[in-house]
């Protein structure tokens, strides 16, 4: 396996002097998955047995010496869990067998501060995906997670000097935040949100913790990566964020797995809590597997005067169930979520955000942009819902969608639901195919009409790279490029 | 309201979504109906321009059916849940009540219009309750081939009067048939209304549907139009007003099948004290539907604290080949808006029924009975006067 597209950007650089040739057959060499399907031995980690008991939730709960609070936590998600329906209105997961998922899967370390000291053939995982390297060029701290347990974590000393927190959640759930841990873990989102919030309640391991104080701001970006190497097996990981009063975060997400011909499954939770005039930028490139079924949970909680901002590319998935939920509490609060989803040939992928206005002066802007591709189905969800507090509140979505082929699907299926008179809210969507007069404008410049159509969908999705740090930038774009190829 | 109760689920989004949200569908209480005794019939005017066939409701049902049999009829979309509960004849409020129709009604109007006849006038059937009162009605348009028609159906009573109404229409316009379907609601305060419409649309059909809701304290209604044919068309115009506690409960649904397909659906309203409305509309381009064109646009005019607006404009494709958008727009009256008419000797209160008016008063202008157009204003106008704010 070679080192990623991410470590080869020039093969990708159009203002190089690469010939489109070279690209080609840089394109022709590898499919799509292959750069994030590799696989590892793991005969030698530990694993409990496939399914969900109340026996394995305990085992669960003993390998992660949980306090009391924990243990019992999980038993009522458990609970929670068996009565609560499997929901009907999204993409089918029927394919999703809890009996066969292996929901606690450790490696054979545990968490390290340094690299050289994670054995070599994680480490090699996370050096094919850039990892360590990104970690030196342009992240503040990484937090890298292997199947259900953090390998490695750290935090550069610069940062830890202004009082950041970043680390393991196992470990500030006993140490010095444990209390601000039992404040907020799973307050936000809570067990009985929907079945599959029970579930992370029951068997999370794994996640970050990050604290910011008062008025710091973090210059350069933290970052998390999940990798889901085992087959059959489950993540759960758990990410806590607070950033206090006046305090900035930029906060990286990525995620990958190999593909198995087996389902597996992600249901993790991100709790993320903007308090008074601080902001938080919380941004995902999610590449799972073909075989995962990505059913997570991310909520924000943001105080008066704070701001949010949700980038989120999805590339992966066989089935995604993903809406970023936004509930602006505070006066003068404020959301953007800008993102972008393609589907290919097996997927199925579900996503969008929910905004929920409470206070005064509250405001939300959407744009959402969607690609549909050999056969994949592309569903955007959102509800904007404004209550009788948020008066002088104001949201603006924009949702667009491209049909890149006649057998693929796309649907929209927002709703709007205002309980104030004093706001104002618009909404505007489209869903069309590639313009035939810009390909034959494009192609009357010497350009093929492949490069036409990927140069068109990449100019659709520049609103959303150019959120995105430069190195993400060029990774989702190579996604793009990939997944054009032969369009 | 326990959906557990006595009475029918209606008007189902065709694409469910989280049903939290309440939107998924809508439920009418039977419990809760007014009981009253006298059953109310239609009149009909103009009724010498057509041929009106009372039939045996199985007999008239199948006749309808017989137009739709074709048509290929869904369990599922893109492998989601049960969302479109199966009908030979889909409707906008579904099954459950077109089968409590068929059971409430024992005869169906069948209403033609001769191929190649250009209808002068428009058909009038006239529902009046002049004090409480209940009605239940099935009718069948068939408007046949090249033929130009209008039809307006009219539910009125007494400002106090109460009771339920409960009429299904289905249309069935042949190829290159031209159809002006209007509806208006002008009920008393006490009223139950549901009322549905179903259509097909065969080539080169064109069906304008215009719905005043201006009236009633609940108002379930839904349209279905299968545009099955090629370059069929479906417009939709519809003014809304509800005030007090009342609800307004849409579900219309576009669902083009062939090629060059057009449809839009336009719908208008304004929502005073606490009264509660759900809109939901859907374009729905089938395999198939190439070059085809969707749209749809709602503007809300929200005037006090205590309303609840809900809208959901949906779209679901699966034909690339189409041009599709919504939008909506929700708030109160502009600033700028209202700095115009204040300095223009304005106020605040008359500026938000000066707009609410020019709203409806503009898609009912397009009716073509200027009786009813005067009904009309009236009918807003008393409702604004009513009305404290005002």
């Amino acid at each position: 396996m070679e080192n990623s597209a991410k470590n080869n950007p020039v093969e990708f650089n159009p203002e190089l002097d690469v010939s489109k040739d070279d690209i080609n057959a840089y394109l022709d060499s590898q499919d799509r998955t292959s750069i994030y399907d590799f696989k590892d031995d793991e005969s030698s980690f530990y694993k409990l047995d496939s399914g969900l008991t109340e026996e394995i939730v305990n085992k669960i709960s003993e390998e992660k010496h949980d306090p009391e609070w924990m243990h019992e936590f999980r038993l009522k998600s458990l609970d929670l869990y068996n009565k609560i329906p499997v929901p009907q209105w999204g993409s089918p997961i029927d394919g999703l067998n809890m009996d066969n998922i292996v929901t606690y899967v450790r490696p054979n370390t545990d968490m390290k501060a340094s690299w050289d000291d994670v054995p070599e053939e994680i480490k090699s995982a996370f050096d094919r995906l850039g990892i360590p390297q990104a970690e030196h060029d342009y992240l503040a701290g990484v937090g890298a997670q292997y199947d259900s347990e953090l390998v490695y974590h750290n935090l550069q000393e610069s940062v830890a000097a202004k009082g950041v927190v970043y680390s393991d959640l196992e470990s500030a759930m006993t140490g010095e935040y444990a209390d601000m841990v039992k404040e907020y873990f799973m307050k936000l989102v809570p067990p009985t949100d929907h079945k599959f919030a029970a579930l992370h309640g029951a068997v999370w391991s794994g996640g970050s913790f990050v604290y910011v104080p008062k008025g710091v701001t973090v210059e350069v970006p933290l970052q998390s990566y999940f990798r889901l190497n085992a087959k059959g097996a489950g993540q759960f990981e758990h990410t806590l964020i607070i950033v206090d009063e006046g305090a900035d975060l930029h906060f990286i997400e990525g995620c990958s797995a190999p593909k198995w011909n087996v389902a597996n499954l992600h249901a993790g939770c991100v709790e993320l809590y903007v308090k008074k005039n601080a902001r938080l930028r919380y941004s995902t490139i999610e590449n799972w597997s073909k075989n995962m079924y990505n059913l997570n949970t991310k909520r924000a909680l943001v105080e008066e005067g704070a701001r949010m901002e949700w980038v989120s590319g999805s590339f992966g998935s066989h089935v995604s169930y993903l809406y970023p939920t936004t509930i602006l509490k505070g006066r003068d609060s404020q959301c953007d979520y800008t993102g972008i989803t393609f589907s290919g040939k097996g997927q199925n992928l579900d996503t969008g955000c929910r905004m929920v206005h409470l206070g005064e002066n509250t405001s939300s802007l959407v744009t959402a942009k969607s690609l549909s591709k050999d056969g994949g189905i592309n569903t955007f969800r959102s509800s904007i819902e404004v209550m009788p507090s948020a008066t002088g509140s104001k949201s603006s979505v924009d949702c667009s969608s491209l049909m890149l082929d006649d057998i693929s699907r796309s649907d929209t299926i927002p709703e709007i639901d205002v309980r104030t008179a004093d706001c104002n809210i618009g909404h505007e969507a489209k869903i069309g195919r590639i313009s035939d007069d810009a390909v034959f404008y494009l192609m009357s410049r010497g350009i093929s009409e492949e490069e036409a159509r990927s140069m068109i969908v990449s100019g659709f999705a520049n609103p959303i790279s150019k959120e995105l740090p430069l190195e993400y930038a060029a990774e989702m774009n190579n996604l793009i490029k990939l997944e054009m190829e032969g369009a | 309201m326990s959906e557990n109760s006595n009475g029918v689920l209606v008007n189902h989004l065709p694409s469910p979504t989280w049903n939290r949200l309440g939107v998924n569908r809508a439920f009418i209480n039977f419990d809760t109906l007014p009981e009253v005794e006298k059953t109310f019939e239609f009149t009909i005017d103009n009724a010498e321009q057509i041929t009106i066939e009372r039939k045996n409701t199985k007999e008239a049902v199948a006749f309808a059916d017989s137009f739709s049999k074709g048509i290929r009829r869904e369990a599922s979309v893109a492998g989601k849940a049960p969302i479109y509960q199966k009908q030979v004849f889909a409707t906008g409020m579904g099954r459950e009540y077109t089968d409590l129709i068929e059971k409430m009604v024992h005869r169906t109007d069948i209403l033609t219009v001769g191929e190649n006849e250009s209808l002068a006038d428009p058909v009038i059937l006239h529902w009046s309750f002049q004090k409480d009162g209940k009605a239940a009605s099935q009718q069948i348009i068939h408007a046949k081939k090249n033929s130009t028609s209008t039809f307006l159906l009219i539910q009125e009573s007494d400002k106090g009067a109460s009771g339920h109404v409960a009429i299904e229409t289905k249309v069935i316009l042949e190829e290159g048939a031209r159809l002006n379907l209007i509806k208006v609601n002008m009920l008393g305060e006490g009223f139950v209304l549901m009322d549905d419409t179903a259509a097909v649309l065969n080539d080169r059909a064109d069906f304008e549907f215009t719905q005043m809701i201006l009236g009633a304290d609940k108002t379930y209604t839904g349209c279905y139009a299968d545009q099955a044919g090629e370059s069929s068309v479906f417009n939709v115009n519809t003014g809304y007003m509800a005030n007090k506690e009342h609800l307004i409960d849409i579900n219309y649904v576009a669902c083009e099948r062939g090629e060059n397909c057009n449809s839009k659906i336009c719908v208008k309203g304004s929502l005073r004290d606490r009264a509660y409305k759900t809109f939901r509309g859907t374009i729905d381009f089938r395999r198939g539907a190439k070059n085809s064109v969707g749209d749809e646009q709602e503007d809300v005019l929200l005037l006090d604290e205590g309303v609840i607006n809900k809208t959901v404009p949906v779209i679901l494709t699966e034909e690339e080949d189409v041009d599709a958008r919504h939008g909506a727009t929700i708030g109160n009256l502009s600033p700028e808006v209202l700095f115009y008419m204040g300095s223009r000797g304005i106020d605040k209160h008359a500026a938000e029924m000066l707009i609410t008016r020019g709203h409806l008063i503009s898609i009912a202008n397009t009716i073509p009975d200027e009786d009813t157009v005067k009904k009309i204003n009236l009918f807003i106008r008393e409702a604004f006067d009513s009305n404290e704010c005002f």
